[in-house]
């Protein structure tokens, strides 16, 4: 008796085990051959097979409400292409309601200090024609005598000499 | 855009690639595919049909608003089955309800007096007890039986989905199987059924 309810153990075993996944072919027919014979194991293997079937069932069993899908896909963003995606951004600014004003004066701003930094702009300066007279101011001449004289003088024979002409070139 | 019947010949991985792109029919049949399954299982997780809707829901708002948090190179269904469990384990720790413990149906009361009980039991007494025991069991060990029974998902899947070792998922499955089918002998009603082909 005692060995009879080993092997019941074992054979129930393998029973549970075939209801999560398969088992070899010896398995299979030592479970044949012993619930072939045994009552309890052959009940066994049924309540094993109905809890399974139920569990199936149960799947289908109940359905949610329709409302679910109502709301999710109404909440869904809408987006078919990229086009459309550009849309939907364009229409997103609108949205947020920003005033026109603050538009048009980021727009002004914009324009000023482009024409602005375009006005300074060293590449497009000038520069008077080769060969064409230079008029010269008083302050001008005066410069210009100025380096003729230091011209005459040898600059830069002593130190005194050149940190008297860097003052007076400091100080132009 | 496909012809809608076109969208159910589709697999999973090639739907979620469609609305990522922004069909939203793509998601619609997702919709269709996965509602029903998702719904079963959260209302066995969490016992209440309210519950389970709410989360249906945020399932969905999740493919719906986030489809890039899917990975393509994954299966979907243990994907969405993934979020599912999380999102359960998720709702029943701020419930508080880790366990479930309304009791429907007292299966001591059949094993001491088998021969009434065998007149009274059919199929609905068996799902009422299989479904009562598995709420009184851990929500990890629960959600492993329901994906393996309900969702027959493989054990390698529902290793994925949890994300437990094979070993783990395999072990905790058997001992709760025949746990159950133990304390569920004593129907026997149904056993005469299916002798018959009635079942």
């Amino acid at each position: 008796m005692e060995q009879l309810e080993k092997t019941c153990v074992k054979i129930q075993d393998l029973l549970v085990r075939r209801s999560l996944q398969t088992l070899s072919e010896a398995e299979e027919k030592a479970i044949t051959a012993h619930t072939g014979r045994c009552e309890q194991c052959r009940h066994f293997a049924q309540v094993l097979t109905k809890m399974s079937s139920t569990a199936r069932l149960d799947r289908d069993a109940a359905r949610p409400t329709p409302a679910i899908r109502r709301r999710l896909f109404a909440a869904a963003p809408k987006k078919s292409s990229t086009f459309a995606n550009w849309l939907d951004a364009a229409a997103g600014l609108l949205r947020y309601r920003i005033p026109l004003y603050q538009i048009l004066i980021a727009f002004s701003i914009l324009t000023a200090l482009f024409f602005y930094a375009g006005r300074f702009d060293p590449a497009k300066e000038k520069a008077p024609p080769a060969g064409s007279p230079v008029v010269l101011s008083a302050e001008g001449v005066l410069a210009l005598r100025n380096l003729q004289w230091l011209e005459g003088q040898k600059i830069g024979q002593s130190i005194r000499e050149d940190t008297l002409i860097t003052q007076w070139l400091y100080s132009l | 855009m496909l012809n809608p019947a076109k969208y159910r010949d589709l697999s999973d991985q090639e739907l979620m690639r469609r609305w990522c792109k922004g069909e939203k029919r793509a998601c619609e049949e997702l919709y269709r595919r996965y509602s029903t399954k998702l719904y079963s299982y959260f209302r066995r997780m969490l016992g209440e049909d309210h519950r389970a809707e709410d989360l249906l829901h945020d399932a969905f708002v999740k493919i719906v608003t986030r489809p890039a948090l899917y990975n393509p190179d994954r299966s979907f269904r243990v994907w969405i089955f993934s979020v599912a469990h999380n999102l359960c384990c998720n709702e029943l720790r701020r419930a508080g309800l880790r366990r479930v413990t309304e009791v429907k149906c007292d299966l001591s009361a059949f094993a001491s007096e088998p021969p009434q009980a065998e007149k009274r039991l059919d199929g609905e007494y068996f799902r009422l007890a299989l479904f009562d025991a598995l709420s009184r069991v851990d929500e990890e060990v629960r959600s492993a039986f329901l994906l393996r029974f309900q969702q027959e998902l493989t054990i390698r899947e529902i290793s994925d989905a949890l994300g437990r070792p094979e070993g783990t998922i395999r072990s905790r499955l058997f001992y709760l199987t025949r746990r159950l089918g133990v304390s569920l002998r004593a129907f026997r009603y149904f056993a005469v059924e299916d002798q018959n082909g009635t079942a």
